[in-house]
């Protein structure tokens, strides 16, 4: 606006100037409508004029395109749809098939010239648009279609209109004249029904003719393997009537030819075989016509028949999928025979074992006899040898006593000293009859080693140093595990023999560790050896190798007590040796796992050391063998044993003696009387509390709880007797 | 006018454009220009011929001859410069012929511009129109041709009164011109010159028709009132109160003794109608200090100083989009004297002779042009044939 302003003009005339723009501009404004015909006016309306029509026209070409688009679009589709409909036509009607198409609402929508063309004059009644029904009622009325036996056509209308309620079937319609239809139903992705009609006439017909011979040739296949089978068979139909039968059966069953033919009742058949064979057992021709009746779920059943050739035959019987049956006959003749000769033989030679059982038997019960007889001999010989032989001995004391020269000493003294050998060789038999007889027992236990080396090197020492040879015996601070008494006997008896056969040089006595836990005690000397044909003779009783030993020394049982020891306790012995070099004699003890308290060396209780000794234990217990050993074992460590074999017996015991024990050991299970438990509530109510442990085998956990509730140590047998040794040293010394 | 661009000798009888109509330029500085002209027609049967001519070429001897020898009306005006088959040239007869194969028409003289009743001219032209519809049934499109007497100052009437009886028939022409004289333009119908007066042809073809009109001129900010006018002379004498050259040369910032057809021609005015920018083009400045324009102005008027476009890009764009790539097109344009001067001033001749010649664009420069019902300045205003759908 301010380029209207020449500022460079005076105020007056620019306001002049305004006044006269404004007067221009009211006139434009004011100019009547009429009076416009001036040419700018014209040009004026011209150009609004042109402004609207070409708004307008603007709009109206606009509207056309989309108009031409539209119609462009429309025709395309109508084009495209034609076209697709006419290719869909065309290819409808070159599929070698009927075709047709069922809208959703299942109208006819089209078919070709091939659809229902087998269905002779249909084709006349279909028209388009006709429904479902429609469709199917007049292919039901066609009179091609042959229904199965028993069907009507309205059956098959309602089967027909079943299936076409599935999304998609195929299936085949028997048509008159032998020709067949198969028709498959597809659901459209509309909803509508695509139905394909094939004659399948040719298919149908060659597969029924090649089913016709499949049969035929299995029969064929079926009557060879039957005649093929070495057992006679016969097959019955659901209405037990004969079905089929083998060559073999004509030659088993005394039957009749003219009734062995199919449709021959299975009760007739058993009726002619009963009047020429037997049923073996107790089997019968009821049983079997009952069977034969049961219809169904007949379980297999197999009998014998005897006929009256004196055939046996096996006969089996079972029941197939059609409820008929079949039934086999095995010729057993020969088999039967065979097994009653092997029954016999069977018998003959149990007999014969028998018999050499008993005798057996017999020497066995002799030998043993025998054994018993002469060890008994040897005790009592021993037993009767030795009191001759004490009274010897102090009939030669009083002779000493009495002997006046010093040859009569000598004399004496050499009588002496036999008297002396045999004593040894009687207690060494009497040990050996013990062994063998298994009546030696032993005292398996714990004790050092070291102690009974000892003692044996002062027992030795006197007799090698006679002999002028050097003895050494090993210290050891082992603890090992055995029959103290035995193995000491089994050491003495070494070493003494080694002494006994070395003329000169040493013996010595070793110790070393063997394998895990186990201690080996070497016995070995400078003697003049033992050849290795001989090491298994030297074992045997009054077994001697070098008769210049002899008469001065034993009868060589040594050996064999060792021997028979080491084999009792299981002690290893081996025997090392060469001719001219010397002899080892090895023995192998079991190392103890620990160490022991309460064992003195010489593998006695060392007395003083436990709160057990001299302490008063109640023992109640009702089996006595295992009382009288728990009893020596109790006392020998020092404690006083009091016995009762049941409660009862023992509340009396104690009511008698008036006085309480130190400590009690209570079997669980006292007999008929009160238990362990119940003997311990008693005694703690009426005096007081005693340590108390119950004994049993019972493991169960039923137990276990109630000792735990009574605060009862459990102490399970067998009894570990150096735990059980434990538990009470801690129990009494917390009393004391 | 423009030294760049010579007449072409005999490479000016090459047909140009499409393949619809025969368009050709012939130099006139060489003897027998019009015998050429002749020749090169004798070749077709056509329905019309249209010929736009330098306004230093013998018109009357041309028209005459023409008309003489030609089997077919010939229509034609003078130009202010030619548009040839190479672009702006001067000096030369541009000559369209419209082949019977394609084309049918038939042009109607309208005389005494001054004088006329325009509405009485209605009933002629429907009746020339119905005529030539009626006789020529196959070619369904069609359009009318106007070409005015630029000197006559009635453009502006008798478009705005005749273009609603051309149902059917789009209107495009130019205002005949004469050089930069401004002294004397004619319009030729058969075989006479005639000023103050005009012609308009029907013409119907199987041919696509586009009528179109290019203006690249946008209003500005500066703006200002007529306070006094000569309406029927198109002479302003006052703008904002003051003399109109002075206000106007005060307004675009130049001396207003320097103004001449280039300063107009870089500063046109717009004038507003509805949503519409129209370009009102001054001629002159008169001996009084007035400003002559070539359109209709009146007082109370609010002018505006326009920017213009890129005159070549633009004109390149608006073709372009106008042919929508389709091949061979004919463009007749009518092209305002202004815009060949703004393109000279603005070094963009060059340029805008390419587009003219890419487009295949033959014409000549107008004192106006007329689009529809209106009168306008400073557009380059024409039709556009293309080949019938059917040859598509």
């Amino acid at each position: 606006m301010d380029g209207l302003i020449n500022p460079k003009d005076p105020v007056e005339r620019q306001r002049d100037k305004l006044l006269n723009i404004c007067a221009s501009l009211m006139r434009r404004v004011e100019q009547p409508a009429m009076d416009q015909s001036s040419a700018f006016a014209q040009f004026e309306r011209a150009a609004l004029l042109e402004a609207r029509v070409r708004q307008r026209t603007t709009d109206l070409e606009r509207a056309l395109d989309l108009l031409n688009t539209s119609n462009a679009e429309l025709s395309a589709a109508k084009r495209d749809a034609e076209q697709s409909r006419s290719i869909l036509k065309e290819a409808v009607e070159n599929v070698d098939e009927g075709f047709a198409l069922f809208s959703s609402e299942d109208k006819l929508l089209l078919f070709n010239s091939r659809f229902c063309r087998e269905l002779g004059n249909v084709r006349d009644d279909l028209q388009l648009g006709i429904s479902f029904n429609d469709y199917v009622d007049i292919i039901s009325t066609s009179g091609e279609i042959h229904f199965p036996s028993g069907t009507s056509s309205d059956d098959w209308v309602v089967d027909r209109l079943n299936r076409h309620r599935e999304a998609r079937v195929v299936f085949n319609i028997s048509l008159t004249e032998n020709r067949w239809m198969q028709v498959s139903e597809h659901r459209t992705e509309e909803g509508g029904t695509a139905i394909l009609q094939t004659d399948i006439s040719d298919v149908m017909r060659e597969q029924l003719r090649e089913r016709d011979q499949l049969v035929d040739s299995q029969d064929k296949m079926l009557r060879a393997t039957l005649d093929h089978l070495a057992q006679g068979v016969c097959i019955f139909n659901q209405n037990a009537q004969l079905a089929g039968w083998n060559r073999e059966l004509d030659r088993m069953i005394q039957v009749p030819k003219r009734y062995v033919r199919p449709g021959t009742s299975f009760l007739k058949i058993v009726d002619l075989m009963k009047g020429n064979m037997t049923f073996a057992g107790s089997f019968t021709s009821a049983k079997l016509t009952a069977w034969s009746e049961q219809r169904t779920g007949r379980p297999p059943i197999e009998f014998e028949l005897n006929d009256i050739k004196g055939r046996i035959f096996s006969v089996f019987a079972q029941e197939m999928p059609d409820q008929g049956f079949v039934m086999s006959f095995s010729d057993v003749t020969s088999e039967r025979i065979s097994a009653n000769k092997l029954r016999d033989l069977n018998k003959t030679l149990e007999q014969r074992i028998a018999d050499r059982t008993e005798e057996l038997g017999a020497a066995l019960r002799d030998a043993e006899r025998a054994n018993v007889t002469k060890n008994r001999f040897v005790a009592a010989a021993s037993h009767d040898l030795l009191q001759p032989l004490s009274a010897a001995k102090l009939y030669l004391a009083t002779l000493q006593d009495a002997a006046q020269d010093e040859q009569m000493t000598e004399i004496s003294r050499k009588a002496e000293g036999a008297l002396k050998g045999a004593e040894d060789i009687i207690e060494a038999l009497l040990d050996i009859s013990k062994l063998d007889a298994g009546h030696a027992t032993f005292d398996i236990q714990p004790f050092s080693l070291g102690s009974m080396l000892n003692s044996l090197s002062n027992e030795m020492m006197p007799i090698a140093e006679d002999k002028g040879l050097d003895l050494s015996i090993a210290v050891s601070e082992a603890t090992i595990v055995s029959d103290p008494m035995f193995l000491r006997r089994v050491l003495q008896n070494l070493i003494s023999n080694a002494i006994k056969y070395t003329d000169a040089g040493a013996v010595r006595v070793n110790v070393r560790k063997d394998a895990d836990r186990a201690l080996t005690i070497d016995v070995l000397d400078t003697g003049p050896g033992i050849a290795s044909e001989d090491q298994e003779r030297i074992f045997q009783e009054f077994a001697r190798l070098d008769d210049s030993h002899s008469g001065a020394k034993g009868i060589g049982l040594g050996l064999a007590i060792v021997e028979r020891v080491c084999d009792a306790l299981g002690h290893d012995l081996q025997l090392t040796s060469k001719v001219g070099h010397g002899s080892c004699f090895s023995v192998s003890v079991p190392q103890h796992s620990g160490a022991h308290p309460g064992r003195d060396q010489t593998g006695d209780i060392r007395v003083g050391d436990l709160a057990i000794v001299g302490k008063m234990l109640l023992l109640v217990e009702n089996d006595e063998d295992l009382a009288n050993a728990m009893t020596l074992r109790l006392e020998r460590s020092g404690a006083h044993v009091v016995h009762a074999s049941s409660g009862e017996e023992a509340i009396e015991l104690l009511e008698e003696i008036e006085l309480l024990p130190d400590a009690a050991l209570f079997d669980y299970q006292l007999g008929t009387g009160i238990d362990g438990i119940d003997l311990h509530e008693f005694m703690r109510t009426r005096y007081d509390a005693v340590p108390t442990f119950i004994l049993s085998a019972d493991r169960s956990a039923k137990l276990q709880e109630r000792c735990e509730f009574f605060s009862l140590p459990l102490v399970h047998k067998p009894i570990d007797i150096d735990l059980l040794l434990q538990a009470l040293d801690s129990v009494l010394r917390q009393a004391d | 006018m423009d030294d760049a661009l010579q007449p072409v000798g005999e490479s000016a009888f090459n047909p140009v454009g499409g393949k619809h109509l025969v368009a050709f330029s012939e130099p006139i500085d060489r003897q027998g220009y019009i015998h050429r002209i002749l020749d090169r027609l004798s070749q077709d049967s056509f329905a019309h011929v249209i010929v736009f001519a330098s306004p230093e070429a013998d018109f009357q001897q041309l028209i005459a001859t023409l008309h003489e020898n030609l089997g077919c009306p010939v229509v034609g005006c003078t130009s202010a410069g030619e548009i040839s088959e190479v672009g702006f040239v001067d000096g030369h007869i541009v000559v369209i012929g419209l082949p019977r194969q394609w084309f049918a028409a038939r042009s109607v003289l309208i005389e005494n511009l001054s004088k006329t009743d325009f509405h009485a001219l209605n009933d002629t032209l429907i009746q020339n129109r119905m005529a030539l519809t009626t006789s020529n049934p196959r070619k369904t499109n069609g359009f009318s041709f106007l070409m005015v007497d630029g000197l006559s100052r009635c453009e502006d009437q008798l478009v705005s009164t005749i273009s609603p009886g051309l149902f059917g028939f789009p209107l495009f022409g130019g205002s005949a011109g004469d050089g930069l004289k401004f002294q004397k333009s004619a319009v030729a119908y058969e075989g006479k010159i005639y000023d103050d007066a005009a012609t308009l042809t029907f013409v119907v073809t199987n041919c696509e028709v586009h009528v179109f009109s290019v203006n690249h001129m946008m209003p500005g900010q500066t703006r200002m009132v007529v306070t006094k006018a000569e309406p029927n002379e198109r002479i302003v004498c006052e703008i904002n109160d003051e003399p109109a050259a002075v206000e106007y040369a005060r307004l675009i910032g130049k001396d207003a003794n320097q103004l001449d057809e280039f300063t107009f021609a870089e500063n046109p005015v717009t004038v507003r109608v509805g949503d519409q920018f129209h370009v009102r083009a001054i001629q002159r400045v008169d001996e009084d200090g007035n400003l002559v324009f070539f359109s209709a102005i009146d007082e109370g008027m609010v002018l505006s100083v326009a920017q213009a476009a890129n005159i070549a890009e633009h004109l390149d764009a608006e073709l372009t989009a106008l042919v929508n790539g389709q091949a061979s097109a004919d463009i007749i344009a009518c092209d305002c004297i202004l815009r060949r001067i703004e393109a000279q001033k603005s070094q963009r001749i060059y340029e805008t002779n390419t587009v003219l010649k890419k487009h295949g664009v033959v014409g000549f420069s107008t004192y106006g042009e007329q689009i529809g019902p209106l009168h306008v300045n400073h557009t380059l205003t024409g039709v556009a044939l293309f080949p019938p759908c059917s040859e598509n």
